[in-house]
């Protein structure tokens, strides 16, 4: 289950992420403010926040409608700004392409502060 | 999965459900009923309409056999399945270990479902192997979807590239075969069976292709895809479960071997990467006893009679079940239904 709150007021993100299941049942969780993280970062992934469109996506396209297929990841994103909230709930299979580079960012976040613990 | 354009009246699933469960149904239609109900749910994850012609669900024919072949796909780090063929079945090796590892051991699978157990492919019907190689960018993992196989590189550090494995191929085309069979719903119990039941013939077909005994296998899954930051760790162990790993990135095994620590909470789909670490330990006391091909056939005899929210329970029964007809079979030895029984005992079953 990957859940991302993303609340921006400003230039400041803050993240909340969750990827569970697959077949290594991996359990990974992250939660951080952009400003916490190396400006270069932050900017990579404001930059991706935006390029995947997340606002847009309807969460009824992308919810699974059982619990498998078997192994898929299981993803849960939720944003929220001074105007708009967002919340998805996703699989391998239903996650939209556009919204991979952002997770994909995210999961390699999380590996590095999962591992510094 | 059948895939053909759909003729059929709705049929409401408690219905078919109870159809499923009917002792004398032929193994073909209880597969129709199961696909027959299930194909909805999984056509929407797929985005695509998938259903049974109303000749065959009502057994009038069948569906036309396959031919068992391998098509590996190479989906050159898109997010996307099937982008280029790369090898197809006879065709020779290629420069892609990759490809070359999903080609053999996907022909490793289907070859030990006929030969050991008279299974033609996924469905028995000769269900052509579709694998995906290179998908994504860094995506540790790999998975079923009920059509075809899909597997990520892996970070290198992590984990590496999951086509790697016996194991990881043989447990997710496994869940193929489990689709086609008792198709157990992937949540609790029967979701933990469903995984467990991918862990069993995973394990018993690397013991299979190696010549391997259950005394000297490691009856470790995963351990031949852990990268160099994880290198000797294992994801699961059927032997001791909770014993795989425990390292700051993954944290400890959380797996019980014991109803006693049956988990309970909500994550994982309700625990069926986890409490699957009970049947697992069962199957491999079963194998300790009685041989890994013996308890693997009765295994396997009992997937065929199990339906989709079938609990441990149930399980247990139809596998004691499966061996008292073995032995009247005369295909194993007496004793075997205590054996299992046994087995289950050891772990709270």
């Amino acid at each position: 289950m990957a859940i991302v709150n993303l609340r921006i007021s400003g230039s400041i993100l803050h993240i909340h992420y969750e990827c569970s299941g697959g077949y290594a049942n991996l359990r990974l969780t992250l939660t951080v403010d952009t400003d916490d993280l190396p400006p270069q970062l932050a900017k990579e992934l404001l930059r991706l926040v935006k390029a995947s469109g997340v606002f847009n996506i309807k969460p009824s396209e992308v919810t699974p409608a059982s619990h498998g297929p078997p192994d898929v990841f299981l993803y849960q994103l939720s944003l929220s700004d001074a105007k708009r909230t967002q919340a998805l709930a996703l699989n391998d299979v239903t996650v939209p392409v556009t919204l991979r580079p952002l997770l994909t960012l995210l999961q390699q976040i999380a590996l590095e502060q999962q591992d510094k613990r | 999965m059948l895939k053909r354009r759909c003729h059929c009246n709705y049929i409401p699933p408690y219905v078919l459900e109870n159809m499923v469960k009917a002792a004398n149904l032929e193994e073909e239609q209880k597969r129709i009923f199961l696909n027959t109900m299930y194909a909805g749910d999984r056509s929407r994850d797929k985005r695509e309409i998938k259903s049974v012609p109303m000749e065959i669900f009502m057994g009038v024919t069948t569906a036309p056999a396959g031919t068992s072949a391998l098509e590996v796909y190479d989906c050159q780090t898109q997010w996307i399945q099937r982008v280029k063929l790369v090898r197809g079945q006879g065709d020779p090796v290629t420069g892609d270990d990759s490809v070359n590892h999903a080609y053999d051991f996907a022909g490793t699978v289907r070859d030990y479902y006929k030969q050991v157990l008279q299974r033609n492919s996924i469905d028995n019907l000769g269900l052509n192997l579709i694998l995906n190689v290179h998908y994504g960018v860094k995506y540790m993992n790999a998975f079923w979807d009920g059509d075809e196989m899909t597997f990520g590189d892996g970070d290198g550090q992590i984990f590496v590239d999951f086509s790697k494995s016996l194991d990881v191929v043989g447990h997710e085309l496994t869940h193929g075969v489990t689709q086609f069979t008792a198709n157990l719903d992937y949540y609790s119990q029967p979701g933990a069976l469903n995984e467990s039941f991918s862990d069993v013939f995973g394990t018993a077909i690397t013991q299979w292709a190696s010549k391997e005994t259950a005394d000297k296998a490691d009856w470790l899954i995963g351990d031949e895809i852990m990268g160099p930051s994880l290198y000797g760790e294992a994801l699961r162990s059927m032997k001791e479960p909770g014993t795989a790993y425990d390292n700051p990135l993954m944290g400890k095994d959380p797996q019980p071997g014991h109803m006693k620590d049956y988990y309970t909470g909500t994550g994982d789909n309700q625990g069926v990467h986890i409490n699957s670490g009970i049947p697992n330990k069962a199957f491999y006391l079963a194998s300790m006893d009685m041989g890994t091909e013996v308890a693997a056939l009765i295994w396997y005899t009992a997937l065929q009679k199990l339906w989709p929210k079938a609990n441990f329970s149930d399980t247990v029964a139809v596998i004691v079940e499966s061996a008292r007809l073995l032995v009247k079979a005369g295909q194993v030895k007496a004793g075997a239904p205590q054996k299992v029984r046994a087995a289950f005992k050891a772990v709270g079953l």
